[in-house]
């Protein structure tokens, strides 16, 4: 077996200098399980470390996944002090961010034709809406309130529908608009000094504002786009649309040049020999994609994780079921875990 | 060039150049442009269509491999499929540049082609009486103006002859397109007081 592609997370675990890990995959394949899973295995094999983990998906999974109330704040979840958890709701997030950006580009007080006109502009910049959600996400971080907790790294279970990361388009489009700003300050600027008189002066402030945008978008995309720093992992079951979903995901991130080396795949029934036949049939499907994936994803850490018979909630189980990231799951010796889960 | 001559050149020259402006300037470089795409010599160009033949086959080979069935086969023929339509998007963006010096010659060659030689001949033969009457077909007046320019009256010279000629096409396109486009039925107006309830 090729050392460099083990069927485990181990290497995630053991990267020190990862920043940033993102757990995505569309549909309900295990997203938020998994990512709590990974959060779970750093934070016991790296005790003096902080991790963070936050959701962008308005339904409170993560509340759901630990059975413990969540909010906007990181709250540290009980039993396990060096891991914390954050919801935020990324509408809501937005509207407080299209509230601040109207003072600073305009549009309510409407005397200033100008700044309506610049809001428009950066309202439908494709990826801009997301980009400033994960400003604002990225700042909440930073900003926690009594004791500044610095995080060592931050998970992300992003949300179903996939389309986050679109932001790490954005610096080419908004250096295109920025030349443009530029040469259109610079041929109508004077003109508009005039028309404007004493409000001539804050024609400037746009180029500069957007400047400033690019400058904290082009810093993020620096360090998302460092294999060292950020990597992406990604979720599936072992089914026919659940893998091409994951495969045009993973052409995507190549695109934004996102580190992606492992794939994760869930809800497997290793049922090579039971008594009941539909358990066999589906397996046996299941076992054909696997081998397909193989094939296919040689490079990859293909992670195969098993279907439980009840749903992994709650720290212990947690903890239990996060163990096969890293030790690969073996249905003769580990099959035990399969009813093993604690009602909660 | 004795007066037949002159005249059967020139209905030649007028019905070609009304040839031209029926099909079309677009039409014509396009059809050129492709002809040049597929025999042409030139680096790129062959890049294109070798490029071009091998995505239609990777094409014809994914669309005989069931994605079910055989999902690793598939995805890297979807893959490579992916990789070259980029490579011929590319190639086809220098490509186009190529395309538009083509086209702007080719539309300055098509131009002087059609009106050149009508104002050569013009000139050169503005003189000539293309055919006579037979006597008294029009009235004296009629004929001195039909023999406008410079012609000896009776007879037509080159500007009546360019204008029946031109007028003559128009009209047989204009035939020729009414009763070729089809026309729909129109629908019977329903007066509000008949629509019943029921």
């Amino acid at each position: 077996m090729d050392i460099e592609a083990e069927p485990s997370l181990r290497s995630i675990v053991n990267h020190e200098s990862l920043k940033w890990i993102f757990v995505g995959g569309k549909g309900g394949v295990g997203k938020t399980t998994t990512s709590s899973s990974i959060s779970i295995q750093l934070a016991l094999h790296n005790p003096n470390k902080k991790y963070l983990l936050i959701s962008t998906d308005p339904a409170h999974n993560l509340s759901d996944a630990f059975n413990q109330k969540f909010g906007k704040d990181a709250r540290q979840v009980e039993g396990l002090p060096n891991l914390s958890c954050m919801e935020i709701d990324p509408d809501s997030t937005l509207e407080n961010l299209q509230k601040n950006n109207e003072s600073t580009f305009g549009g309510a007080g409407g005397n200033d034709p100008l700044k309506s006109m610049m809001g428009d502009i950066t309202g439908s910049i494709p990826g801009i809406d997301e980009a400033f959600s994960f400003m604002e996400v990225l700042k909440h971080i930073g900003e926690t309130k009594e004791n500044q907790i610095k995080y060592d790294t931050v998970i992300f279970d992003t949300a179903p529908t996939g389309h986050t990361l679109r932001f790490l388009q954005l610096p080419s489009t908004l250096e295109k608009l920025l030349g443009k700003v530029n040469e259109l300050s610079g041929r109508f600027g004077p003109m508009l000094n005039n028309l404007l008189g004493s409000q001539g002066g804050q024609s400037i402030d746009f180029a500069s504002k957007i400047k400033e945008i690019q400058v904290q978008v082009t810093e993020v995309n620096k360090q998302f786009q460092d294999p060292e720093l950020t990597t992406f992992v990604c979720v599936c079951i072992s089914e026919f649309l659940s893998l091409y979903e994951t495969e045009r995901l993973i052409q995507e991130l190549m695109s934004y040049n996102m580190d992606v080396n492992s794939i994760v795949i869930n809800q497997l029934l290793f049922s090579d020999d039971s008594e009941c036949r539909r358990c066999n049939a589906r397996w046996r499907m299941q076992k054909k994609y696997l081998d397909q994936m193989d094939e296919l994803y040689e490079d990859y850490h293909l992670v195969k994780m098993p279907l439980l018979a009840m749903e992994v909630r709650g720290l212990e189980n947690l903890k239990k079921f996060s163990k096969y990231l890293i030790e690969p799951y073996n249905s003769e010796t580990d099959g035990h875990v399969v009813f093993d889960l604690e009602e909660q | 060039m004795d007066p037949f001559s002159v005249l059967l050149t020139l209905t030649l020259i007028i019905l070609a150049q009304n040839a031209v402006r029926i099909v079309g300037k677009t039409q014509i470089n396009q059809f050129i442009w492709d002809l040049y795409l597929k025999y042409s010599n030139d680096q790129q160009i062959l890049k294109l269509r070798n490029l071009k033949a091998e995505s239609y086959d990777v094409y014809k080979q994914r669309s005989n491999t069931s994605a079910q069935d055989k999902y690793a086969k598939w995805t890297k023929l979807n893959r490579k499929y992916d990789q070259l339509q980029a490579e011929i998007k590319t190639v086809s963006d220098q490509v186009s540049l190529q395309q538009q010096a083509i086209d702007k010659y080719l539309g300055l060659a098509i131009t002087v082609t059609t009106t050149l030689p009508l104002w050569l001949f013009r000139f050169k033969y503005r003189k000539q009486p293309l055919f006579y009457f037979p006597k008294d077909t029009f009235p004296s007046y009629l004929e001195w103006i039909l023999s406008f320019p410079s012609v000896p009256k009776g007879s037509i010279g080159i500007m009546f002859w360019v204008l029946l000629l031109n007028k003559f096409v128009s009209n047989l396109e204009f035939i020729v397109k009414t009763f070729s486009t089809k026309v729909e039925e129109p629908v019977p107006i329903v007066k509000v007081e008949d629509l019943s309830p029921n």
